[in-house]
């Protein structure tokens, strides 16, 4: 069952990113709810899962775009493992860590996605990018909880169970 | 499950989608293999539930340009009145250059483009993401469009098709970093290049202008429709916005601005040939 809510919200996401979230520009830039995504998965459950759903989640997002194939999905995958195992190191548990983590894993996976394609070959226009990050970090920030819910009833008692945890640091 | 084995056990699955996706980026870099196929295929399943999103969505979509647009549209009204104003007194003048371009179509015999089939399209989606310049249009394979088909405004040319499925086709702009390969003709001194994209909106054209001939800014510039080009002739693409110097001062290089509004795209015609519309 598990595996089916993941996928009906990796769905959902990606209908409200290619929709709605694509389609609204601010800055120049556009959110990124698909790496929020990942970034969720990967806090809400644990490394390996976060990875698996990352993958998933940009192999489908992939299909859309005309960058290559692979690239989100090798980028989203590296980001849901980052942030689980980033999670599972150091924290547990904190409104304002939770949401600094969302915010910083959105810089990095953005980052890590523009050197990925520049060194497959995609251009990618250098002054443009502080304003992408920016944008897409908000955006992420803004929409991190109902993301969270979304996956935390997806991925079922585990994720509450760890949720309940308070403490900060191992 | 220790730690340590779990640990394990998923850094082997993150080595795995690894290699999964590095395997695709190869299958896809080179072209082969099905990824062009599913991606067909996806944008076709996936089709019903965009329009049901789409649907949805656009009341929001409308809501946030009302919003935050107003400003832009206040000033393009403004805009758009004094442009009415000044066609006015346009309008008998160019009646009457109609005219006379009618005549001369017909003495010099040019090549019409309005021979070549097309099918006018709306366009329906802007790039997905930062890093994607595609626009999405509303008519696909059904509608006998193929990749690689150029996409015109009234204004000239927008750019070809990258993508296609059963309802719905990508466009690549021509303004694209990564568009390559557009043959193009300066329509004063005949000279041809071949442009490329560049990040700031412009065309630039790097080699084929000499050294000698006379550019201008303003100076028209259209698609080459040689044999080996992948665009009918005679189609406009821009004009000129400056002139330089190749390094080594031999031929002069071009930075052209098009003359489609590629940001306020709306409608656009897919010609419905490849190679063999010239």
């Amino acid at each position: 069952m598990v595996p089916l809510r993941v996928a009906v919200v990796a769905f959902v996401t990606l209908i409200l990113q290619v929709s709605l979230v694509s389609q609204i520009e601010v800055l120049g830039a556009r959110g990124n709810i698909i790496l929020l995504f990942a970034i969720v998965a990967g806090l809400e459950s644990d490394p390996e899962r976060g990875a698996v759903a990352g993958f998933a989640a940009g192999l489908a997002f992939d299909l859309f775009l005309d960058t290559p194939a692979g690239l989100s999905a090798l980028t989203l995958a590296l980001v849901g493992y980052g942030v689980g195992s980033a999670k599972e190191l150091v924290l547990r548990s904190s409104w304002v860590i939770t949401l600094v983590l969302v915010a910083s894993a959105s810089i990095l996976g953005t980052l890590l996605y523009a050197g990925l394609a520049v060194v497959v070959g995609v251009t990618v226009d250098a002054g443009s990018l502080p304003a992408i990050v920016g944008v897409i970090a908000a955006v992420s920030a803004l929409l991190q909880k109902p993301m969270r819910w979304a996956l935390r009833w997806a991925f079922g008692r585990d994720s509450r169970a760890r949720s309940r945890d308070r403490s900060v640091f191992r | 499950m220790p730690k340590s084995r779990r640990f394990g056990r998923s850094r082997f699955t993150l080595i795995l989608l690894i290699l999964a996706s590095l395997t695709l980026l190869t299958l896809d870099y080179r072209d082969t293999g099905p990824v062009q196929g599913i991606r067909s295929a996806a944008g076709t399943v996936f089709s019903p539930f965009r329009a049901v999103g789409d649907t949805v969505a656009t009341p929001f979509r409308n809501g946030w340009s009302g919003i935050f647009g107003y400003d832009d549209l206040e000033d393009e009204n403004d805009e758009l009145r004094r442009e009415i104003d000044e066609l006015k007194g346009q309008e008998i003048e160019d009646a009457a250059a109609a005219e006379e371009n009618d005549e001369l179509r017909r003495m010099a015999d040019l090549p019409v483009s309005a021979d070549i089939p097309r099918v006018t399209a709306e366009v329906v989606s802007a790039p997905l993401t930062d890093f994607d310049s595609t626009v999405e249009i509303n008519k696909g394979s059904g509608d006998g469009i193929g990749r690689g088909m150029a996409v015109i405004t009234d204004a000239g040319l927008v750019g070809r098709v990258t993508r296609v499925s059963g309802g719905r086709s990508r466009i690549v702009v021509i303004t694209d970093p990564d568009f390559t390969g557009l043959g193009v003709r300066l329509v004063e001194g005949g000279d041809v290049g071949v442009a490329t994209g560049g990040t700031d909106g412009a065309l630039r054209v790097e080699d084929g202008i000499e050294a000698d001939t006379q550019v201008e800014r303003g100076d028209e510039v259209v698609t080459s429709g040689y044999e080996i080009s992948d665009y009918p002739g005679n189609i406009p693409v821009g004009s000129v916005l400056s002139v330089g110097r190749t390094t080594d001062q031999t031929e002069q290089t071009l930075v052209i601005e098009p003359s489609a509004d590629l940001d306020a795209l709306r409608f656009v015609a897919v010609l419905l040939c490849d190679q063999d519309c010239g």
